[in-house]
């Protein structure tokens, strides 16, 4: 395995296929900073381009882009409290509150430093994870499933400082999935009629509506410019500094948040979304100080970072595994290997080792080098938030809804886009909650199906279900994200009385 | 002011309440395991609607403590908020009629200059610049048609 | 994309092939995905078009369109209502985006007053057990008391495959389980394997690479030959009735187009699916090109609406309440 590892290191050396490497790199950036663009678009773009290359070469250049998309989009989550991709969601919490501080450079610092490093502990779990890639996939089933999407429900739904809103919050999300044809009964729900939604609401207009829209209907309101501060200096490069020896500080946090990241990534449909919201809840939950989540604490920006980088190594358990892929930026990259003569199964891993390790390490160099772009550029890319918000909100709107618009040619997506803008900034307004929200929405329809399953496959006996192992372990975490808020205000108490 | 604020909240669930019993009433029209889970969701959305109204009206009856200002939002001009919603109605409106590189100059140009009160130079500059960053970026480099606008079309 | 077909052309030029010059296309042609970039169609639109577009003319590129929703039925929906004048053309599912008509949902297009141009790719379904099992044959899986299939939601192609053998089978009569809401073919296979059923069908394509592993068992085939060595047809084993079942791929046009029109798009199709290029590149892509002319194509979709007529009454949703 090794000098298939060093073939595949000097293989990306090579003049002709850095620069392919680069190229991914750069139009991850890109495309990770504009909202609504992302993975997906970026590899359905390149695609036609790499009809006349090798394997090797397509597979560098897809490898470029997925390492370097999420770190482009914590750069718009960051700055603008708009993800530039889904699982840049959770990194708007506590990024943009310190945007708002006039901190975005220990914010970028520490996100990127946290990507890369995650990203690179993703690679490894992944090389790990490889030869036991089947085994992993073939031993999570529905049973599994339903579990794991109500563990990702309660966890974060437990973590919400105002219980009774963030559950409010969830039941909407949930009803918000519920929207479109449910092909296990075969009945059309809540579409009036409306054909756009057939296929059911999209997570990235909804994202885009619910927190970048909403931020500019915010702006609007209450005027200024995004950040507040005239502190010049934590802008400058000193403030990334800053944030890379931040993120080094808590190198717990990323090392938790990429395991979680790589562990989730491997669930498809699940992705990175969930991966980064779970382990920002993870984080919050497992803190002793946690005032500062959610206005500022640098935790919450490392933690989601860390793990939508770890996720890409997971991911492409199930893609390269048995050919499922766990996301549609998967989906398209599954296209780029059957183009190329791979086809992904039990057969691929042992017959394509070589082509195997140049995706990682492919994947390994663009989080890394996608790092570097972007704290280089930071000084730059800050200045954005100086900007007086008159000229900002128009701009951002118009670039998020075409953005909105670009994902699926759909001017439906406009419209949904917008919607969301408005309830999310009434829901800001009067204090509800949307990160659970959000959750319930990616996980609704998982947990929907997957129930549906189990209870077919056991013929409605779910006492059988306690025979699944994975259902058991997750079905105590759920227990536990439930207590755990108890036991931390017990053990507090504990401590208040003691001293 | 407290008591306004309050009446708010008192609204918002009053709504959510609504919409609850509204989707309930939909879940039911699902047959078999469609209306399944909206069912379930639909009456644990009530309960907690009705537990968050009870909380709101609870709130308004007995007075409040002082102790609760605290954390009450800064004040906020409903006015601006419905000129916000206005806007991006109108550009709503006007994606949906001409496209998007007939709406973006003028929305933004527009928008600069009523709200914005910007110069008519620095209003056309930004305006032409949007357009052409969306130009560039989405129709050179992506290849997308972007949706010209329902009186555009056939 | 733009850039190398137009250097293709030229190219094309260059070595002295002739077209023939027609007033039809003067502009670029379009040939509606119904579904997302990357997938099967996908890839066959794409190593298909360029070639399309030589023997269409000298000037002629023809752009893949992805227009995906609703399960393929909003791309069809537009094709079906675009203008009949040539330049809007769809890839269609064969049987799959005529299922919601024949289950008798609304449906906004009828595929029987398309204008077919020509079929591309046709694969067969195989019925498939867990590698790890003792079904051996189609008896002793007859011989089962519990049988659970394992398929993608209602609607599917997949799902409607499977009901159509079980009926074939006789297995309806012991009443079997269909787990049927699987995202993908893909993961019900991976379900297979895993034990959450003991039965499932696919289309060879998909199971090709997991009957090669051993993951998984072939029992049977449909359609006259089959490509698994050892596994017998459906007809072989005695189910003729269950030969038809099968997927397609073609190339179809608006309702009401002009003869004059439709001669030339068939012309250049068959000459396209007959050009080495277009089949060095539909071999990269994994296509399983078996191609039909325009006529034949349309008189086949006749025929497969009458075979999924008959077996119309256990199409029904298997778990819908």
């Amino acid at each position: 395995m090794f000098d298939s590892i060093f073939t595949a290191a000097s293989y990306l050396a090579d003049g002709m296929n850095l620069l392919f490497l680069m190229l991914g790199v750069v139009v991850g950036i890109i495309f990770g900073i504009i909202p609504g663009l992302g993975g997906a678009t970026a590899i359905a773009l390149l695609l036609p381009l790499t009809f006349g290359m090798q394997a090797e070469q397509a597979i560098t250049l897809m490898g470029g882009v997925m390492g370097a998309v999420t770190i482009g989009g914590s750069i718009t989550a960051i700055l603008l409290n708009t993800p530039g991709t889904a699982p840049n969601a959770a990194t708007c919490f506590d990024g943009y509150p310190l945007t708002r501080q006039g901190k975005a450079g220990v914010a970028i610092g520490a996100a990127v430093t946290a990507s890369s490093v995650g990203g690179v502990i993703g690679a490894f779990i992944l090389i790990l994870l490889l030869p036991v890639a089947k085994n992993i996939i073939l031993f999570f089933g529905p049973p599994a499933y339903f579990m794991l999407a109500l563990l990702g429900l309660t966890a974060l739904t437990a973590a919400s400082s105002n219980l009774l809103r963030g559950l409010i919050g969830a039941c909407l999300g949930l009803f918000i999935g519920f929207v479109g044809y449910d092909d296990l009964g075969g009945v059309t729900r809540y579409t009036g009629g409306v054909d756009y939604l057939w296929d059911g609401l999209s997570i990235v207009p909804v994202l885009i509506g619910l927190f970048a829209i909403a931020e500019m209907l915010k702006l609007y309101v209450v005027g200024g410019s995004i950040a507040k501060s005239d502190d010049a200096a934590s802008v400058g490069v000193s403030g990334t500094f800053e944030g890379i020896k931040a993120a080094f500080r808590h190198f717990k946090v990323i090392l938790s948040g990429s395991v979680i990241g790589s562990v989730i990534g491997t669930v498809p449909g699940v992705g990175g979304t969930v991966a980064s919201f779970l382990s920002y809840s993870f984080t919050v939950q497992t803190s002793k100080d946690k005032g500062e989540f959610g206005k500022g604490d640098i935790r919450g920006v490392i933690a989601p970072e860390a793990s939508n980088n770890a996720k890409d190594g997971g991911s492409l358990v199930p893609t390269l595994a048995f050919g499922i892929p766990g996301s549609a930026e998967m989906a398209l990259f599954l296209g780029v290997l059957v183009l190329h003569g791979m086809d992904p199964g039990p057969m691929l891993l042992l017959e394509r080792e070589f082509t195997i390790f140049v995706l990682i390490l492919a994947l390994l160099a663009a989080t890394v080098a996608s790092g570097i772009i972007v704290l280089l550029t930071a000084r730059y890319l800050i200045k954005v938030t100086y900007i007086d918000s008159s000229i900002l909100i128009p701009s951002v709107i118009v670039v998020s809804l075409v953005g909105a618009y670009a994902l699926h040619n759909s001017i439906g997506d406009v419209f949904a886009a917008a919607f969301f803008g408005v309830l999310g900034y009434l829901m800001h307004r009067f204090d509800y909650p949307r990160i659970t929200l959000v959750i319930a929405l990616v996980l609704g329809g998982l947990m929907e199906r997957n129930y549906f399953q189990t209870s077919l496959m056991y013929r409605g006996d779910w006492s059988k279900a306690f025979g699944d192992t994975p259902f058991v372990i997750l079905l105590g975490l759920v227990v536990l994200a439930l207590l755990m808020p108890v036991i931390s205000k017990a053990i507090k108490h504990k401590a208040g009385q003691k001293a | 002011m407290m008591a306004r604020r309050l009446n708010s909240g008192l609204v918002v669930a009053g709504l959510i309440t609504v919409c609850a019993v509204l989707v309930l009433v939909a879940a039911y029209s699902y047959q078999g395991i469609s209306g399944t889970f909206p069912q379930l969701v639909g009456w644990i959305l009530l309960g907690l609607a009705l537990l968050e109204l009870g909380m709101q009206v609870n709130a308004v009856i007995r007075p409040a403590d002082p102790g609760r200002s605290a954390d009450e939002p800064e004040a906020v001009s409903v006015v601006k908020e419905l000129k916000a919603f206005g806007w991006l109605g109108i550009l709503l409106l006007a994606l949906y009629l001409v496209g998007f590189l007939i709406s973006t100059p003028l929305y933004v140009f527009a928008f600069l200059r009523l709200s914005g009160r910007l110069s008519l130079a620095m209003s056309s500059t930004i305006a032409v610049g949007a357009t052409v960053f969306v130009y560039v970026v989405f129709i050179q480099l992506l290849k997308y048609k972007l949706f010209p606008g329902v009186l555009m079309m056939g | 994309m733009k850039l190398t077909t137009k250097i293709l052309s030229v190219l094309c030029l260059a070595m002295g092939l002739s077209f023939n010059a027609h007033a039809f296309p003067d502009e670029d042609v379009s040939i509606v995905i119904p579904y997302s970039p990357g997938g099967g169609f996908d890839r066959a639109v794409r190593a298909f078009a360029p070639q399309f577009g030589e023997h269409l003319g000298a000037d002629v590129t023809v752009l893949p369109r992805n227009v995906p929703g609703a399960g393929g039925r909003r791309g069809t929906t537009m094709v079906y209502r675009a203008d009949p004048d040539g330049y809007t053309l769809g890839v269609i599912n064969l049987p799959g985006f005529a299922l919601p008509r024949i289950l008798g949902e609304p449906a906004e297009y009828d595929l029987r007053e398309m204008s077919w141009i020509g079929r591309l790719e046709a694969q067969t379904y195989v019925l498939l057990v867990s590698g790890s099992s003792d079904i051996n044959s189609v008896e002793d899986l007859q011989a089962l008391d519990e049988i659970t299939f394992t398929a993608t939601g209602y609607g599917s192609t997949v799902l409607a495959a499977t009901q159509i053998v079980a009926r074939g089978l006789g297995l309806q009569e012991k009443d079997p389980i269909y787990l049927a809401g699987y995202a993908g073919t893909s993961d019900s296979l991976v379900a297979l394997v895993r034990g959450d059923g003991n039965a499932a069908m696919a289309p060879v394509s998909s199971a090709a690479k997991y009957v090669e592993s051993g993951d998984l068992r072939a029992l049977a085939v449909t359609g006259d030959t089959s490509p698994f060595a050892g596994v017998p047809t459906f007809a072989e084993v005695g189910y003729p009735e269950l030969t038809p079942l099968d997927l397609q791929r073609a190339i179809a046009g608006p309702p009401g187009m002009d003869a004059e029109l439709l001669k030339t798009l068939r012309d250049a199709f068959n000459k396209t699916v007959k050009d080495p290029k277009f089949l060095e590149a539909a071999q990269k892509a994994r296509m399983d090109v078996l191609p039909l002319d325009g006529e034949a194509t349309a008189k086949s979709l006749e025929e497969a609406f009458e075979f999924y007529e008959k077996f119309k009454a256990d199409l029904k949703n298997p778990n819908a309440l």
